[in-house]
């Protein structure tokens, strides 16, 4: 009896290890385990024998059945892979090819992503974020920056007039009279937005464009820190690499005043097509804000000093995205916007 | 303003080894800014003058002449093709050892003639001839009569010169001038303090009447007229080395006195005006505005129709100049003039610049005035003038200038702050290098106090000290840090963050962003067909816009959508779909009470393609607003009823309390008709502002339903005038009924004419239980009630 086991338990495992296929499996497991199974029948043949034998061949019998049921379940977890497997081999597109149906991402505007890249930088210094009307007072366009009377900027020449005292904001600088009549220091804001001026369309002007300006006010302001956070501004815009040069100039808003070149972030300062052979290019105006300016807008100009700078949106689109005409970007040509 | 570099150091000791562009960057950083340079001419050698005392005609050559040259030392002959040379003539000749466009000049045979040197063509020297107006139609330099044989041409000209262009800020009306640049020259460097006109005391004695000439100022636009008279007037070219500096700086020599007066302005930047005397035609000069109806033929022959906005010197009667800008033609300098009026005068800037833009017409006098000179100033340039007519011998002086003051020069003084200055600058400069810099721009101090020069107006408070300290110190040496405020709290707002993700949603939906002009013209609205008192044609207008293009502010952005849409399909792009996030502007007649208008945005969406439909416009709106939850309140769709620009039957609004917070569909084809765009072309107006009201990002958690939903499919066949709304509306009122889903629609054949047959799946669900078979009927028993008793549909079964 012990014997027939063994065999049974050989030839078992030794047909399993050559199984090949579900059927060939399903086969061995009838063979063995079903109901007519050689090892079912040597199981219930058991009763045959005396008590001992037949407690000790019972267990030897059913271990083997365990043993073969294990070996199958195996033998069938091998056998699914490889079919697995087969099946994956046979499975094989032409992965160039795009479904058309489905809905691509639409693109940002040019402008929004220098605003969008603008914004993200000084927030990370805690700017907030303010804006003001388009269509402004007078007053606020141009008294409430210290701009002379007989300035040619009031020029209608220069300046879309509504009324006499009702203009479209020839720069963004109002929201900066608005945000100090409205806050106490310290205050740090940026200003983005859209300003316009008398000047007809071409490859570098339009008569409506963008501006980004800011705005530090508290006790110990500096040109320091005017340097200092212009700095940090051009290497997260332009490259931790840029540099920066101050020059002085000239506005009435500011005093001292400054214009602001970065080294090309294409050459890297040593002259090339985007900074015409200069290494330099200028992108920004800055300065101390002048103690009228504060004062006009209620600020004691004894206590606090401030700086303030401003940015054309175009400008450094141009640069950035070596755009050739300003037009261009009020087209919105589709072939032009999906090349953002 | 272009400046010769040679002419800045007759004033400052700039050592030769310094290179242009170290000079010129340094200029730059301390607040010159120089836009470009260019070389005069190229230094060369062994070329001299030299004066023709014979031209003959060559033997065998034709075209060749043959010329005798006095080089001072010696004679020397020189064959050479030159049609326009005269004796008399002084030119400059090349010696042997001179190159001349890259090669040694030799003693050569020319068809049997010597030929000992070569004659220069201008351009030989590095020149052009529209910048030399020396030079003949050939090519020839013939210099003026006071230059001498035998000099270097080097010396003369004054070749390997650099003409330097500055940017000179509004501010710095005293850096149009020579003794002021030489001034920022010798700061800039270190240099002492030049010494210069500007700061010459004058010399001058005052009278009322000058040669029997008065004159009086009628007009508040004249601060001050200085007057002198010259008589026995030789008018003949000015010195050579005069007539150079004005070529260089661009202005073209006329004669001694025209140049002299030229020459002072350049030098000291106060414009003169001379007046031939005889001309005038009258002992009286009136400085007044001009009368409605007078007119002036102005130095460049053009008459010029005046009005009483514009400032003019008259003989009393006429005007002879329009003042500050340009003289008349009758009272120029002519070859006979015998008697000259000199006029340093100071007018206000504002007057200046309103006529020169009038009149578009600009001059190097008005370009100065417009920018403010200071009051002083007409008196040291007369000084000068006289020094100079003097010195050239032009004409005898009259004794005495006319000199009326109707404005006395302000002279500021700042309370010296040291402290300030540098906190201003965050810098720690000391107490003596800011006195030393202060004296380096003619600031004198006195008792802590700083006198500023009458020709520093600009300079008014202790900030304006501060740049230039901060200027001279040099920008670059300026400290560099972030400012240590107390902390902020940065950030965008809850309304830009709004603004953000709806264009971020519009994107992920495929459209791309425009930006376009927020002004527009009448025709541009009217193609959209409204009628004329509609409110969109309640409208801001510009008092002076740049055309008619741009003369109002638009009060929707549809026109300029469809026109960015139309601009697209006439390219042939074949699928476009395109957003905007703009303002519009409402409100107008906020302007008549003195008051601002109402700036609203709008989030506008445009497209075309294809196999576009109504819903795939609708679709996007959607997902625009659902992610504010905007559509879970309790919203309406209604078709739009006014007159709108979309197809009256393919669109809808959606509002929340009866406002509108959306509207979308297909523009209509009487709108479509008006421009070159396909029938397909769909468009949506979102309303930011109510977005922004109705916008909800407060989440709450609900605990997902733990029983199984129950499906049943119905269909029937209603009116076509039923909306969908309305029967989903209906069957959500049933119990357990959680949501409606259609997914069958047809109209045609077999079905009832204005009828349509629907097919919804009901989704059948309670929270608490499991629904057993007669909730569910009881729960489609009400269904089919209200579908065929509220909505008269018929059921198929």
């Amino acid at each position: 009896m012990q014997e027939k086991l063994l065999k049974i338990k050989k030839e078992a495992l030794e047909k399993l290890s050559n199984a090949n296929s579900k059927e060939v499996l399903e086969e061995i497991r009838v063979g063995y385990l079903g109901k007519k199974g050689e090892l079912t029948l040597q199981l219930k043949s058991l009763g045959a024998l005396e008590v001992e034998e037949r407690k000790e061949v019972g267990k030897k019998a059913n271990e083997i059945r365990n043993m073969i049921e294990a070996e199958i379940s195996k033998k069938q977890e091998e056998l699914k892979t490889i079919e697995i497997e087969n099946k994956i081999k046979s499975e094989k597109i032409d992965i160039s090819m795009s479904k058309s149906n489905i809905q691509a991402y639409g693109h940002k505007h040019p402008l929004s992503i220098v605003f969008d890249e603008v914004k993200e930088i000084f927030i990370g210094m805690g700017y907030s974020i303010a804006e003001g009307p388009e269509v402004e007072f007078a007053n606020l366009n141009f008294d409430a920056l210290n701009t002379p009377k007989d300035h040619p900027s009031r020029d209608s020449q220069d300046t879309f007039y509504i009324t006499d005292d009702i203009i479209l904001r020839s720069q963004t600088s109002p929201v900066q009279a608005r945000t100090m009549m409205q806050q106490k220091p310290p205050i740090k804001i940026i200003a983005p937005g859209r300003v316009y001026r008398s000047d007809t369309a071409d490859a570098t002007h339009s008569p409506m464009f963008h501006q980004i300006e800011g705005l530090v006010v508290d006790k110990h302001i500096s040109m320091a820190d005017l340097k200092g956070t212009l700095e940090m501004f051009s290497k997260k815009m332009f490259g931790p690499e840029t540099k920066i040069k101050l020059r002085p100039h000239h506005f009435p808003f500011t005093e001292p005043s400054c214009e602001v070149d970065v080294s090309c972030f294409m050459c890297g300062g040593k002259g090339c097509r985007v900074c015409k052979g200069e290494g330099w290019i200028e992108i920004l105006g800055a300065g101390m804000v002048h103690p009228n300016v504060l004062s006009y807008s209620g600020i004691d100009k004894e206590e606090y000093q401030g700086f303030a700078f401003g940015v054309g949106v175009e400008r450094i689109a141009m640069i950035k995205y070596g755009i050739s005409d300003m037009r261009y970007l009020y087209e919105n040509d589709q072939r032009f916007l999906n090349e953002f | 303003m272009n400046v010769s570099l040679n002419w800045l150091k007759e004033y400052v000791d700039i050592d030769e080894s310094i290179s242009i562009k170290e000079i010129t960057d340094r200029l730059t950083m301390s607040g010159s800014k120089v836009e470009t340079y260019e070389e005069f001419g190229k230094k060369t050698k062994n070329v001299v003058t030299g004066i023709v005392e014979a031209i003959s005609s060559h033997p065998s050559e034709e075209s060749f002449k043959v010329l005798t040259m006095n080089i001072g030392s010696r004679v020397v002959t020189a064959v050479a093709k030159i049609p326009d040379v005269e004796v008399g003539d002084i030119i400059p000749v090349a010696l042997p050892g001179a190159a001349i466009i890259g090669k040694e000049v030799k003693e050569s045979d020319v068809a049997g003639v010597t030929s000992e040197c070569m004659v220069c063509h201008i351009e030989d020297l590095g020149l052009d001839a529209k910048v030399l107006s020396w030079c003949k139609p050939s090519g020839l330099i013939a210099f003026p009569k006071d230059v001498k044989a035998g000099m270097d041409v080097n010396d003369v000209l004054g070749l390997g010169d650099y003409i330097i262009e500055f940017e000179i800020t509004p501010n710095r009306p005293d850096c149009l001038s020579i003794e002021g640049m030489a001034n920022e020259l010798a700061l800039t460097f270190g240099k002492p303090l030049p010494k210069v006109w500007q700061y010459t005391e004058p010399n001058l004695v005052k009278k009322d009447n000058v040669s029997g000439i008065t004159v009086t100022i009628d007009t508040p636009n004249c601060k001050r007229y200085t007057m002198g008279v010259a008589n026995d007037i030789i008018v003949k070219d000015a010195p050579y080395e005069m007539q150079l500096k004005l070529i260089k700086c661009g202005i073209r020599p006329i004669n001694n006195i025209v140049d002299i007066t030229n020459y002072v302005m350049l030098e000291m930047g106060e414009p003169l005006h001379a007046f031939d005397k005889e001309m005038l035609a009258s002992n009286e000069i009136v400085v007044r505005q001009a009368k409605e109806g007078e007119s002036l033929e102005t130095l460049d022959g053009i008459k010029r129709n005046l009005d009483s906005s514009m400032m003019v010197i008259t003989n009393a009667t006429k005007p002879v100049a329009l003042a500050g800008i340009m003289g008349g033609e009758t009272s120029g300098i002519h070859q006979n003039t015998k008697s000259v009026v000199i006029e340093a005068a100071n007018f206000v800037r504002g007057s200046i610049r309103n006529t020169s833009r009038k009149l578009l017409l600009r001059s190097d006098s008005s370009g100065r005035f417009e920018k403010g000179l200071p009051i002083d100033l007409t008196v040291h340039a007369m000084n000068r003038v006289i020094n100079l007519m003097n010195a050239t011998v032009s004409g005898t002086i009259s004794n005495g200038v006319i000199d009326i003051i109707k404005e006395e020069q302000t002279k500021k003084v700042i309370d010296l702050d040291y402290e300030k200055i540098n906190r201003v600058i965050g810098t720690k400069i000391s107490n003596d290098k800011i006195d030393q810099f202060l004296k380096a721009i003619r600031v004198e101090i006195k008792e802590g106090k700083a006198m500023i020069p009458y020709f520093r107006e600009d300079l008014e408070i202790i900030e304006d000290l501060s740049e230039e300290i901060a200027r001279i110190y040099g920008y670059d040496k300026l400290e560099a840090k972030l400012p240590s405020t107390e902390l902020t709290f940065g950030g965008k707002t809850v309304e830009q963050k709004i603004a953000d993700k709806l264009k971020e949603i519009a994107m992920a939906n495929g459209y791309s962003e425009i930006y376009t002009y927020t002004f527009f013209s009448k025709d541009t609205l009217d193609r959209l067909g409204y009628s004329e008192n509609n409110k969109v044609y309640d409208l801001v207008k510009l008092s002076n816009p740049l055309s008619k293009d741009f003369e109002y502010m638009r009060t929707t952005t549809v026109p300029l959508m469809l026109e960015t849409l139309e601009r697209n399909y006439t390219r042939k792009n074949e699928e476009v779909k395109l957003f905007e996030l703009g303002k519009i502007f409402l409100n107008a007649n906020n302007i008549q009470k003195g008051e601002l208008v109402n700036e609203e945005q709008r989030l506008t969406l445009g497209a075309y393609a294809n196999n576009m439909d109504f819903y795939d416009i609708k679709k996007v709106v959607e997902n625009i607003l659902n992610y504010y939850k905007i559509l879970d309140k309790e919203y309406d769709i209604t078709r739009i009823e006014e007159e709108s620009e979309f197809h009256p039957g393919i669109s809808a609004k959606i509002t929340i309390k009866g406002e509108e917070i959306a509207r979308f569909g297909k523009v209509s084809p009487l709108v479509i008709k008006n421009y070159t765009l396909p029938e397909n072309t769909y468009i949506a107006i979102i309303n930011f502002e109510q977005v922004i009201k109705y916008a909800s990002e407060d989440y709450y958690f609900v605990e997902p339903p733990k029983y199984p939903a129950v499906e049943r499919d119905i269909s029937f066949v209603i009116d076509e005038d039923i909306l969908t709304i309305q029967i989903e509306k209906a069957l959500k009122q049933v119990e357990y009924v959680e949501k409606v889903e259609l997914f069958d629609v047809y109209q045609g054949k077999q079905i009832e004419d204005k009828k349509k047959s629907m097919a919804y799946k009901i989704f059948l669900r309670s929270l608490e239980k499991t629904l057993n078979e007669q909730d569910i009927v009881q729960s489609m028993t009400k269904v089919f009630d209200i579908l065929e008793n509220e909505l008269k549909a018929t059921i198929r079964k």
